[in-house]
Protein backbone atom coordinates (compact mmCIF):
# COMPACT_ATOMS: atom_id res chain seq x y z
CA UNK A 1 0.00 0.00 0.00
CA UNK A 2 1.45 3.46 -1.06
CA UNK A 3 1.62 5.66 2.30
CA UNK A 4 -1.13 7.43 3.51
CA UNK A 5 -0.94 11.27 4.90
CA UNK A 6 -3.13 11.61 7.85
CA UNK A 7 -2.48 14.52 10.26
CA UNK A 8 -2.14 14.13 14.70
CA UNK A 9 -4.89 15.36 16.61
CA UNK A 10 -4.62 18.28 18.71
CA UNK A 11 -5.50 15.31 21.15
CA UNK A 12 -2.05 13.68 20.04
CA UNK A 13 -4.00 11.01 18.59
CA UNK A 14 -3.21 9.75 15.14
CA UNK A 15 -6.06 8.38 12.90
CA UNK A 16 -5.95 5.13 11.11
CA UNK A 17 -7.77 5.23 7.86
CA UNK A 18 -10.43 2.05 7.45
CA UNK A 19 -8.30 1.49 3.90
CA UNK A 20 -5.13 0.95 6.44
CA UNK A 21 -7.35 -1.11 9.03
CA UNK A 22 -8.97 -3.21 6.58
CA UNK A 23 -5.22 -4.36 5.30
CA UNK A 24 -4.40 -5.46 8.65
CA UNK A 25 -7.76 -6.92 9.45
CA UNK A 26 -7.68 -4.50 12.91
CA UNK A 27 -11.32 -4.23 14.68
CA UNK A 28 -12.24 -1.15 17.04
CA UNK A 29 -10.80 -1.38 20.43
CA UNK A 30 -8.29 -4.21 19.27
CA UNK A 31 -4.88 -3.53 20.85
CA UNK A 32 -1.63 -3.12 18.13
CA UNK A 33 2.14 -2.58 19.09
CA UNK A 34 3.81 0.36 18.14
CA UNK A 35 7.16 0.92 17.40
CA UNK A 36 9.69 3.25 15.96
CA UNK A 37 12.13 2.80 13.23
CA UNK A 38 14.38 5.75 12.28
CA UNK A 39 12.02 8.68 11.50
CA UNK A 40 9.27 5.87 11.46
CA UNK A 41 6.27 4.94 13.37
CA UNK A 42 5.48 1.44 12.94
CA UNK A 43 1.90 -0.28 13.70
CA UNK A 44 1.99 -4.17 13.91
CA UNK A 45 -0.82 -6.55 14.93
CA UNK A 46 0.22 -8.36 18.18
CA UNK A 47 2.15 -11.89 17.40
CA UNK A 48 0.25 -15.03 18.76
CA UNK A 49 2.32 -15.02 21.63
CA UNK A 50 1.07 -11.26 22.57
CA UNK A 51 -2.50 -12.31 22.28
CA UNK A 52 -2.09 -15.22 24.35
CA UNK A 53 -0.03 -12.83 26.86
CA UNK A 54 -2.87 -10.74 26.94
CA UNK A 55 -5.77 -13.06 27.50
CA UNK A 56 -3.87 -14.51 30.61
CA UNK A 57 -4.14 -10.95 31.77
CA UNK A 58 -7.52 -9.75 31.36
CA UNK A 59 -8.27 -13.66 32.94
CA UNK A 60 -6.26 -12.95 35.82
CA UNK A 61 -8.37 -9.33 36.08
CA UNK A 62 -11.59 -11.20 35.79
CA UNK A 63 -10.95 -14.12 37.93
CA UNK A 64 -13.07 -13.79 41.45
CA UNK A 65 -12.30 -16.93 43.16
CA UNK A 66 -16.09 -17.31 43.78
CA UNK A 67 -16.91 -21.34 44.24
CA UNK A 68 -17.49 -22.51 40.57
CA UNK A 69 -20.30 -24.36 41.33
CA UNK A 70 -22.25 -21.45 42.64
CA UNK A 71 -20.81 -19.43 39.31
CA UNK A 72 -22.30 -22.35 37.19
CA UNK A 73 -25.41 -22.70 38.93
CA UNK A 74 -26.67 -19.20 38.44
CA UNK A 75 -25.73 -19.42 34.46
CA UNK A 76 -27.92 -22.35 34.42
CA UNK A 77 -30.82 -20.68 36.87
CA UNK A 78 -30.13 -17.93 34.07
CA UNK A 79 -31.43 -20.45 31.17
CA UNK A 80 -34.35 -22.44 32.89
CA UNK A 81 -36.03 -18.63 33.30
CA UNK A 82 -37.87 -19.18 30.28
CA UNK A 83 -41.82 -17.69 30.30
CA UNK B 1 -9.51 -31.81 17.81
CA UNK B 2 -13.07 -29.92 17.35
CA UNK B 3 -14.32 -28.48 20.55
CA UNK B 4 -17.36 -27.02 21.66
CA UNK B 5 -17.42 -24.38 24.50
CA UNK B 6 -19.95 -23.56 26.38
CA UNK B 7 -20.11 -20.74 29.86
CA UNK B 8 -18.93 -22.80 31.77
CA UNK B 9 -16.28 -23.81 29.91
CA UNK B 10 -14.81 -20.28 29.27
CA UNK B 11 -15.41 -19.22 33.27
CA UNK B 12 -13.81 -22.72 34.22
CA UNK B 13 -10.51 -21.33 31.99
CA UNK B 14 -10.60 -17.50 33.75
CA UNK B 15 -11.00 -19.70 37.18
CA UNK B 16 -8.24 -21.91 36.64
CA UNK B 17 -10.28 -25.00 36.71
CA UNK B 18 -7.99 -27.73 35.63
CA UNK B 19 -9.98 -29.84 33.14
CA UNK B 20 -11.07 -26.40 31.61
CA UNK B 21 -7.56 -25.34 31.13
CA UNK B 22 -6.14 -28.61 30.00
CA UNK B 23 -8.56 -28.07 26.75
CA UNK B 24 -7.43 -24.60 26.94
CA UNK B 25 -4.36 -25.01 26.23
CA UNK B 26 -4.86 -27.18 22.95
CA UNK B 27 -7.07 -24.46 21.54
CA UNK B 28 -3.66 -22.27 22.78
CA UNK B 29 -1.54 -24.48 21.51
CA UNK B 30 -3.10 -25.26 17.86
CA UNK B 31 -4.13 -28.57 18.89
CA UNK B 32 -7.81 -28.10 19.17
CA UNK B 33 -10.06 -25.80 17.34
CA UNK B 34 -12.94 -23.90 19.44
CA UNK B 35 -16.59 -23.25 18.60
CA UNK B 36 -18.78 -21.00 21.13
CA UNK B 37 -21.77 -19.99 20.74
CA UNK B 38 -22.80 -16.50 20.79
CA UNK B 39 -25.23 -17.02 23.08
CA UNK B 40 -22.00 -17.71 25.51
CA UNK B 41 -21.38 -14.08 24.88
CA UNK B 42 -24.29 -12.67 26.51
CA UNK B 43 -24.12 -15.49 29.39
CA UNK B 44 -20.66 -14.03 29.78
CA UNK B 45 -21.12 -10.60 30.12
CA UNK B 46 -24.27 -10.61 32.06
CA UNK B 47 -22.16 -12.05 34.70
CA UNK B 48 -19.22 -9.69 34.09
CA UNK B 49 -21.64 -7.11 34.19
CA UNK B 50 -23.06 -8.02 37.82
CA UNK B 51 -19.43 -7.92 38.91
CA UNK B 52 -18.36 -4.70 37.58
CA UNK B 53 -16.22 -5.93 35.15
CA UNK B 54 -18.23 -6.06 31.80
CA UNK B 55 -15.32 -3.92 29.96
CA UNK B 56 -12.93 -6.37 31.00
CA UNK B 57 -15.19 -9.38 29.45
CA UNK B 58 -15.65 -7.62 26.23
CA UNK B 59 -12.27 -7.30 25.84
CA UNK B 60 -11.42 -11.25 26.29
CA UNK B 61 -14.33 -11.69 23.86
CA UNK B 62 -12.33 -9.31 21.40
CA UNK B 63 -9.20 -11.03 21.60
CA UNK B 64 -10.47 -14.85 21.84
CA UNK B 65 -11.37 -14.14 18.42
CA UNK B 66 -7.78 -12.52 17.65
CA UNK B 67 -6.44 -16.60 18.09
CA UNK B 68 -7.57 -17.46 14.80
CA UNK B 69 -8.69 -21.13 15.78
CA UNK B 70 -11.78 -19.97 18.19
CA UNK B 71 -14.59 -18.93 16.60
CA UNK B 72 -17.85 -16.97 18.16
CA UNK B 73 -20.94 -18.61 16.13
CA UNK B 74 -24.30 -16.87 15.90
CA UNK B 75 -27.75 -18.24 15.68
CA UNK B 76 -28.61 -18.88 11.87
CA UNK B 77 -31.88 -20.64 10.13
CA UNK B 78 -29.86 -24.14 10.47
CA UNK B 79 -28.95 -24.11 14.35
CA UNK B 80 -32.79 -22.40 15.17
CA UNK B 81 -33.70 -25.47 13.38
CA UNK B 82 -32.38 -27.77 14.64
CA UNK B 83 -32.44 -26.39 17.93
CA UNK B 84 -36.39 -26.62 18.13
CA UNK B 85 -35.36 -29.97 17.41
CA UNK B 86 -33.82 -30.71 20.23
CA UNK B 87 -35.99 -28.31 22.66
CA UNK B 88 -38.76 -30.44 22.37
CA UNK B 89 -37.31 -33.81 21.66
CA UNK B 90 -34.42 -33.52 24.66
CA UNK B 91 -37.07 -31.40 26.53
CA UNK B 92 -34.07 -29.20 27.36
CA UNK B 93 -34.22 -25.30 28.02
CA UNK B 94 -34.34 -22.86 24.32
CA UNK B 95 -30.81 -21.75 25.55
CA UNK B 96 -28.83 -25.32 25.78
CA UNK B 97 -31.03 -26.22 22.64
CA UNK B 98 -29.51 -23.64 20.65
CA UNK B 99 -25.83 -23.99 22.35
CA UNK B 100 -26.09 -27.80 21.44
CA UNK B 101 -27.20 -27.41 18.35
CA UNK B 102 -24.44 -24.99 17.08
CA UNK B 103 -21.83 -27.43 18.50
CA UNK B 104 -23.62 -30.02 16.32
CA UNK B 105 -23.91 -28.34 13.88
CA UNK B 106 -19.94 -27.74 13.59
CA UNK B 107 -19.18 -31.43 14.15
CA UNK B 108 -17.22 -30.70 17.62
CA UNK B 109 -15.80 -33.89 18.96
CA UNK B 110 -16.84 -32.97 22.53
CA UNK B 111 -18.74 -30.36 24.00
CA UNK B 112 -16.83 -28.66 27.29
CA UNK B 113 -19.57 -27.99 29.47
CA UNK B 114 -20.94 -27.73 33.21
CA UNK B 115 -24.69 -27.88 32.57
CA UNK B 116 -26.07 -31.44 33.28
CA UNK B 117 -28.91 -30.63 30.56
CA UNK B 118 -26.60 -32.23 27.97
CA UNK B 119 -26.55 -34.97 29.38
CA UNK B 120 -29.22 -35.98 27.59
CA UNK B 121 -27.61 -35.64 24.08
CA UNK B 122 -25.27 -37.72 25.35
CA UNK B 123 -27.92 -40.54 26.01
CA UNK B 124 -29.45 -39.98 22.90
CA UNK B 125 -25.67 -40.55 21.33
CA UNK B 126 -26.40 -36.77 19.61
CA UNK B 127 -22.78 -35.45 20.69
CA UNK B 128 -20.06 -36.29 23.04
CA UNK B 129 -19.40 -34.77 26.24
CA UNK B 130 -16.71 -33.85 28.63
CA UNK B 131 -18.35 -32.35 31.67
CA UNK B 132 -16.36 -29.77 33.98
CA UNK B 133 -16.65 -29.91 37.55
CA UNK B 134 -15.08 -28.22 40.47
CA UNK B 135 -13.76 -31.08 42.05
CA UNK B 136 -11.67 -31.97 39.29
Amino acid sequence: MDAIRVCITSEGFIPIPESVRKELDLKPAQMVMLHTEPGKLIVEKPSRQQVIAELECLCNELRSGEPLEQIWAEIEAGREEER
Amino acid sequence: MTLGGDTGFLIGVIERQKVAVEYWQQVLNERSVLFISTISINELLTHYYKRGKGDIARKLIEEILLLGNATFVPVDKEIAERSAGYRYGLGIPTVDSIVLATFVRHSCDVVLTTDGHFESAVKQDIIKVKMIQQSE
